[in-house]
């Protein structure tokens, strides 16, 4: 059995394709790749739960970085974001939930969640204001 | 105008106001309107404008409580959120907190009843606050005062609220501003019947009026001695009470320029700390003609006309009024009538014991226990049936005794002092002036034996505060 390179989970300085050795039908086809800090490993699906309709959400990395702002349509909203190998402060994300337009009115929600590759689901406990 | 264009916010979270704010002109946003514009702008995916506030940055704003239009917000401005002092001008029925605590805008609401138009002042620190309402705003008087700066309560959050137009009774309240939320001042104010005097005039009477603090003991003559009293109050002799009253609201007014007991007229408020206050008449209330002094003022100097119309309220809290002068008088009688008249004794007969005396012989001065603050200055007084004229009085003492005491003296004897004890002259008989203490019956008897002989006449009369009198029906014994 020959030996290849998987999807390795640990930030590396450069990219490198790794071949196949010997002399069978793999040879020298590459067999996997190194990735850059910035490159996602994969995807972390993020849901909300117990939304109240129409408010303002809001998904930051901590650094303040847009991830994704939407306008709740439903009670549980669904998002996909980039996860990055442990360690990546891409992904510590502080979520925001605010609904001060119309009534009924919310004090802000914030909470904080780390993106790792799999699924989450975060119960918004809204305040009326 | 809207909210969203009378005011922006920067980037720094620094709410301004667009333009000053305009008492009577522009209204003010209640707390609650700031804060629900600060969330609404808090809830946009990106800031716009000249209002620098969306979902990107922090919360804004929070209330202690939910959202009630009914109620006094007690807002925060979350972290950096600021309003300066112009700005809030532009709030009510609320408070605002920012600088994680450092300053707080507590609002202040006036209730009462009150003249249109009544002009507010409020103190802070012995200061005036620099008006930013109107006259007109008490029928609804609702503000923001700043509270706290740089971490410290403005004197402890302390206020007085005033409204002391001349030509209207004063108010005023203490209010605490540390609790934040909305505080209220009770005022009550009223056209003042006694002024009449324009203010320039009132100026001009107070000028010759002096106040000046200090202990004096006086004694009105009244029969309670002397009495402490912290300031006196003195006229010119030319001014009358009214004027006077008129003088010292005026002293006590917004206005006013005057210095009272050491500290501005506009603020102040009694004489001593010990004394309740007089807010609608800081220097006393005048009423039916008479001018009731508030605590501590004794008044000299005081017209001949007015002897009688003013009250005093000593320091220690007894109500002090300058004695009344009355007199017994009986008529219907004819020259030559003896009348007697003296304390009734309640059985149909005239109170002969009313002391008990000693004296030594040929004394002049005798000494009668307990005597009576209503005997008069000079008369008569039956000593053992002896009939005595004396001509003074000085504390039990009546001075001048005529005849003197007769030989043996007396001992521990029956004596009284009537009112009249004398023949007529004419139609009439008056008894000497003596000071009005409380109502009593008089028993008076009318008689003559002489030349125009009658059947001994006998009634009795009331002594009031306007003095007793009455009429004999002379009935001939022929």
């Amino acid at each position: 059995m020959s030996s290849h390179w998987g999807f390795y989970p640990v930030a590396q300085p450069a990219v490198y394709s790794i071949a196949a050795a010997g002399i069978g039908p793999n040879a020298g086809a590459p067999t996997g790749r190194l990735r850059l800090p910035t490159d996602p490993i994969g995807t972390f699906t993020l849901t909300l739960t117990n939304l109240v309709v129409g408010s303002a959400i809001r998904v930051e990395t901590q650094a303040g970085a847009l991830v994704e702002y939407r306008v709740a349509d439903a009670a549980s909203e669904v998002f996909s974001v980039p996860a990055y190998a442990p360690g990546n402060a891409a992904n510590d994300l502080r979520i925001k939930v605010r609904k001060g337009t119309a009534a009924p009115f919310y004090v802000p929600y914030e909470t904080l969640t780390t993106a790792t590759v799999g699924s989450a689901s975060i119960y918004v406990s809204q305040i009326p204001d | 105008m809207s909210i969203n264009t009378d005011f922006s916010i920067d980037g720094s979270g620094n709410i301004r106001q667009a333009t000053a704010f305009v008492p009577g002109t522009h209204s003010r946003y209640t707390t609650l309107e700031l804060h629900a514009w600060l969330q609404d702008l808090a809830d946009d995916s990106a800031s716009s404008g000249d209002d620098l506030v969306s979902i990107l940055g922090a919360n804004p704003s929070e209330l202690a409580g939910k959202r009630n239009v009914a109620r006094p917000m007690a807002l925060t401005l979350l972290p950096a959120m600021n309003l300066n002092d112009a700005t809030s001008q532009w709030f009510k029925f609320g408070s605002v907190e920012q600088g994680a605590g450092d300053a707080l805008y507590t609002g202040l609401k006036v209730l009462g009843t009150n003249v249109a138009n009544s002009p507010i002042y409020i103190t802070q620190a012995n200061a005036k606050i620099t008006k930013y309402w109107t006259d007109s705003d008490i029928a609804n008087f609702q503000i923001l005062v700043k509270a706290k700066a740089g971490g410290a309560l403005i004197d402890s959050g302390n206020i007085v609220v005033f409204s002391r137009k001349y030509g209207q009774t004063y108010s005023h309240f203490d209010a605490n501003l540390a609790a934040g939320g909305e505080q209220v001042a009770a005022i009550s104010t009223a056209v003042d019947g006694n002024i009449v005097l324009s203010a320039g005039a009132a100026e001009t009477i107070w000028n010759t009026i002096g106040v000046a603090t200090g202990d004096t003991n006086q004694d009105l003559g009244n029969g309670n001695g002397s009495k402490l009293y912290k300031g006196t109050i003195t006229l010119n002799g030319t001014t009358t009470l009214t004027q006077a009253y008129q003088a010292l609201m005026w002293a006590c007014s917004e206005a006013s320029t005057a210095t009272v007991a050491g500290v501005p007229g506009w603020r102040y408020r009694k004489l001593n700390a010990a004394y309740s206050e007089n807010a609608a008449t800081p220097m006393g209330n005048f009423a039916g003609g008479k001018f009731f002094l508030a605590q501590g003022w004794f008044i000299t100097g005081v017209m001949a006309a007015d002897l009688k119309n003013y009250q005093l309220i000593a320091h220690d809290g007894t109500l002090q009024s300058p004695p009344t002068s009355v007199q017994v008088q009986i008529a219907g009688v004819v020259s030559g009538d003896y009348v007697l008249v003296a304390r009734d004794d309640g059985s149909g007969g005239i109170l002969t014991s009313e002391y008990t005396v000693s004296a030594s012989a040929a004394a002049t001065t005798v000494t009668v226990p307990s005597l009576k603050t209503d005997t008069p200055s000079s008369g008569v007084i039956r000593i053992a049936g002896n009939r005595h004229t004396y001509s003074g009085k000085s504390g039990s003492d009546l001075t001048g005794l005529s005849p003197a005491v007769p030989g043996g003296g007396y001992s521990s004897v029956s004596a009284f002092v009537p009112y009249i004890d004398a023949v007529a002259s004419g139609t009439t008989i008056s008894s000497a002036s003596f000071q009005f203490s409380s109502n009593f019956t008089c028993r008076y008897r009318v008689r003559n034996g002489g030349g125009s002989p009658i059947v001994p006449f006998e009634s009795t009369l009331s002594v009031t505060e306007v003095g007793g009198s009455g009429t004999a029906v002379r009935n001939a014994d022929a």
